[in-house]
């Protein structure tokens, strides 16, 4: 260890211009081993012990060369904390793994835009993306959706509000706190945007008590609205769900008050420039996942989903639409 | 009232009204801190921060990204230094070259258009806050400590470069203009004699800056890149007090400890801090994963591509640059609020934080030793240094995040978090100032028997006084620029719109955004300069 350390340390020593200068006082080796040292030691503690948020960064390669490497890099829209994402996101790498045959590296990112950027830019070859982010990747990039879940094609959002505030409907929302999910986020603020303001006429950046309220993710939204700081929100049905279900939501102090009609949401998005068979085989270990499987059961329970369904483009016109009336897409 | 008198009455009358207005236009409410949600999170946050969490392997994680933080500032700082050389170089009228009558026009015209360019990159650089050029680089280069270092070496650099501008220029050109008038290329003169002219001057300003950085790195985890500020953005967010408490912790740790070895650099002999510098850039760039391959492959170069495209097409819609203009409004009204605030509460603040003016008095054979000046040292002058370091200590980010799980995100937050991180920082200029006032009329004062207060009013003060409001100026000018900092991360004004240019792609508005900001930064700091420069004349 102290070994490696003081390599490094010599070796950054040689190839760094400065060097001569920082030899002129011999401190500068000792403070640099020491500083090394710390890193290290720390940055080996650090991978070890939180593996939820590896320092990742993509290597410049493109994907022929991510295929010709064979490895494959996904990621997803960090919709919500990332000890859930990191849950989510690990068996599905199993599975791809088993039935691609190559090594698959899951990128996380703490940013919806830095997913679509991803793979816009070729860093990631396929991304879970939400409708609305999809549409912003295919508007910047060649990309192809590939398979979402059954649930994603009758897809809802859930406005739900605080006991206290006695909101008992959507309509009740006006001149109250609110808060979306992330700005980006398909479920958590494009959707329920829309249905307030064509629906019920609820204009969100007017008839709120101040400026709506990004809470970056949807299990946040709901933290929010159950601590009172917000009167109401809106978030994914799928995640509202699986809190009530778990037991993560105080239900005496949170409660549902609407949810809208079905949309087209979350799509696996591969880039085009992946080769034809990668995105089919990728593809393929989606649609075979089969609840009876007691190895599939986990991945499609955590998912919200019976099975997954094939996407095409033409589905996420409706969203696209939208999100250039709302603003949104420029 | 004489004609001073009714000056000052008129600059206090105009002080308060734009206070009222500017509060009026942004829509502030004190209100917040102490209504039922108010009492209700602020009792959640001092509950949780009473109980950090300090569990061992929290405890070593937090201690981890401390080290990158550290490290991550001075790599930062290390590559800020050379870019900021490389372009005050070319931004530095320099002295004796460029007034050769004998150049011919298109080379004079050449030169200009260079030193143009050159300002404009500097102002730009740093006008826009680090904590959206780190946003945008986590973007392309992804999460890591690669996008903090960048994001710092670009704004350091915008702020460094200026100052090693003004340095050259404002160099001895005496030896310059000889070496020049032998026959000496522009390359030889600049390095045999400015250079060491101002090399001094420019390792002091560098290592200045360099604590500044390393401070500022602890926070622009925020965003994803790295360090300290990661855990504080997603323990604020899921509402993990207890980890916050622990992270908040080790930022003021982190601060404090930094504060204490820039003193002891500074005593120490010049080899030391540079040594130190260089060693910590070095450990840097060994330690931490910077992705140098990528900074210009195709990836990257396609991203400041469709930057540069935003910016050759800025948004038209008036609608939207109408919305601008009133962002652009609250922002300033947010600076110019929170930095009044800050400058009352210093005002109270900071004469109890002055030993002089404290405890030891201004006559030689003042009755020292009575019992109730170790009570004055415990009571007044202990809690107030406290009291100023913690609220210095904690970066204006850092107290716009507590302010909002305590009022909630908007402009209430952004500004209680810039008023009281300036307490701080004014607290601390004014009572230096204050220890540094000629004792000659406070003594006579003294000892015709006035009492502290009258010692103060008419001995100290009225000497402070220039210096204090030039501080507080110049405060307000950095409170622009933080304004927009804190919108970014929920408080309102033109950061929130910057964010929501960035997280849609909305390239063209954050092209007009961006321009504005540059716009409004450097326009307040020339005002700034101007009023500055009368004050301290008069």
């Amino acid at each position: 260890m102290h070994t490696v350390a003081v390599n490094s340390c010599i070796r950054a020593l040689r190839a760094t211009p400065n060097a001569a200068r920082a030899d002129r006082s011999t401190c500068s080796l000792v403070i640099a081993a020491a500083f090394a040292l710390i890193g290290l030691g720390c940055s080996d503690k650090n991978d070890q012990q939180v593996p939820v948020i590896p320092v990742v960064v993509g290597s410049s390669g493109s994907a022929t060369a991510a295929l010709k490497a064979k490895k494959i890099r996904v990621t997803g829209i960090p919709d919500e904390n990332p000890t859930e994402l990191a849950r989510e996101y690990a068996p599905m790498v199993e599975l791809l793994e088993a039935n691609l045959g190559v090594p698959v590296e899951y990128v996380p990112v703490t940013d919806y835009g830095a997913a679509v950027q991803a793979l816009a830019a070729g860093k990631v070859d396929f991304a879970w993306l939400g409708g609305f982010t999809h549409v912003q990747s295919r508007n910047m990039a060649d990309v192809v959706p590939l398979v979402m879940r059954d649930i994603d094609r009758q897809f809802h959002s859930v406005f739900i509000a605080s006991k206290k505030s006695g909101i008992t409907e959507v309509a009740g929302v006006k001149g109250k706190k609110f808060a979306f999910g992330s700005k980006s986020s398909t479920s958590g603020h494009l959707m329920p945007r829309h249905f307030l303001l064509n629906k019920h006429r609820i204009d969100p950046d007017r008839d709120f008590d101040g400026a709506p309220v990004f809470s970056g993710a949807h299990d946040a939204t709901v933290k929010m609205v159950e601590s009172g700081k917000v009167d109401a929100g809106a978030l994914n049905m799928q995640v509202w769900d699986r809190m009530v279900s778990e037991g993560k939501v105080d239900l005496s102090k949170t409660s549902l008050i609407w949810k809208t009609p079905p949309y087209v949401d979350y799509v696996w998005t591969a880039r085009a420039a992946v080769a034809g068979d990668v995105r089919a085989r990728f593809a393929q270990t989606f649609l075979d996942l089969d609840p009876a499987n007691a190895r599939h059961r986990p991945v499609l329970d955590r998912m919200g989903a019976e099975k997954y369904v094939p996407a095409t483009s033409t589905d996420f016109d409706a969203i696209e639409g939208v999100a250039r009336a709302s603003g949104m897409l420029k | 009232m004489n004609e001073r008198d009714r000056r000052r009455v008129w600059v206090g009358a105009v002080v308060i009204a734009s206070v009222l207005l500017a509060s009026w236009h942004s829509g502030v409410e004190f209100g917040a801190l102490a209504d039922s949600g108010g009492w209700a999170s602020f009792g959640e946050l001092v509950s949780g921060l009473l109980a950090p969490d300090l569990s061992d392997h929290f405890v070593a994680r937090i201690g981890a990204l401390a080290v990158e933080s550290l490290l991550i500032g001075v790599l930062g700082t290390a590559l800020a230094v050379v870019l900021a050389a490389v372009l005050a170089i070319a931004a530095a009228r320099m002295p004796a070259i460029t007034d050769d009558p004998a150049a011919r026009p298109l080379a004079t015209w050449t030169a200009s258009a260079v030193r143009a360019t050159a300002r404009g990159v500097l102002a730009f650089f740093r006008s826009v806050p680090e904590i959206i050029w780190a946003f945008l680089f986590v973007r392309v280069f992804g999460l890591g400590p690669g996008p903090a270092v960048f994001a710092i070496a670009i704004t350091f650099s915008g702020i460094i470069g200026k100052l090693f501008a003004e340095l050259i220029e404002a160099a001895d050109p005496e030896p310059a203009r000889r070496m020049h008038g032998s026959g000496a290329g522009g390359v030889a003169v600049f390095v045999f004699s400015v250079l060491p002219l101002v090399r001094r001057q420019w390792v002091a300003y560098a290592l200045f800056r360099l604590e500044c950085a390393i401070r500022s790195a602890s926070i622009l985890g925020i965003v994803g890149a790295g360090g300290l500020g990661q855990e504080i953005d997603l323990s604020m967010r899921y509402f993990q007090y207890d980890k916050l408490a622990t992270a908040l912790l080790a930022v003021l740790a982190y601060v404090v400890v930094l504060e204490l070895a820039s003193i002891a650099l500074r005593r120490a002999r010049p080899a030391w801090p540079i040594s130190v510098f260089a060693a910590g850039a070095i450990a840097g760039a060994a330690v931490l994963d910077i992705p140098w391959g990528e900074l210009f492959d195709d990836a990257s170069l396609d991203q400041v591509g469709a930057f540069l495209t935003g910016f050759s097409n800025p948004t038209t819609d008036w609608a939207f640059i109408e919305n601008a203009f009133d962002l652009v409004l609250v922002t300033v009204s947010m600076a110019w609020v929170a930095t009044v605030l800050a400058a009352v509460s210093a005002l109270a603040l900071a004469p109890m934080a002055a030993i002089t003016f404290t405890i030891r008095g201004y006559l030689a054979d003042a009755p020292h030793g009575h019992g109730w000046t170790w009570w004055l040292f415990l009571l007044v002058l202990v809690p107030a240094r406290i009291c100023l370091q913690i609220t210095r200590a904690l970066p204006e980010l850092v107290w716009a995040l507590l302010f909002i799980v305590w009022v909630g995100p908007g402009i209430t937050a952004g500004v209680l978090a810039l008023a009281v991180h300036t307490i701080g920082i004014l607290g601390r200029l004014y009572s230096d100032a204050l220890e540094e006032a000629e004792p000659g009329p406070p003594r006579a004062i003294e000892a015709s028997g006035a009492g502290p207060f009258a010692r103060y009013l008419y001995g100290v003060f009225p000497q402070a006084l220039p210096r204090m409001l030039a501080f507080t100026l110049f405060r307000f000018e950095v409170n622009v620029r933080a304004a927009a900092m804190v919108g970014f991360v929920g408080a309102g004004g033109l950061g929130d719109a910057l964010h929501t240019a960035i997280s849609l792609f909305h390239m063209r508005d954050l092209a007009a955004l961006l321009a504005l900001t540059l716009v409004v930064v450097v326009a307040v700091d020339a005002l700034g300069d101007r009023i500055r420069m009368r004050l301290l004349r008069d």
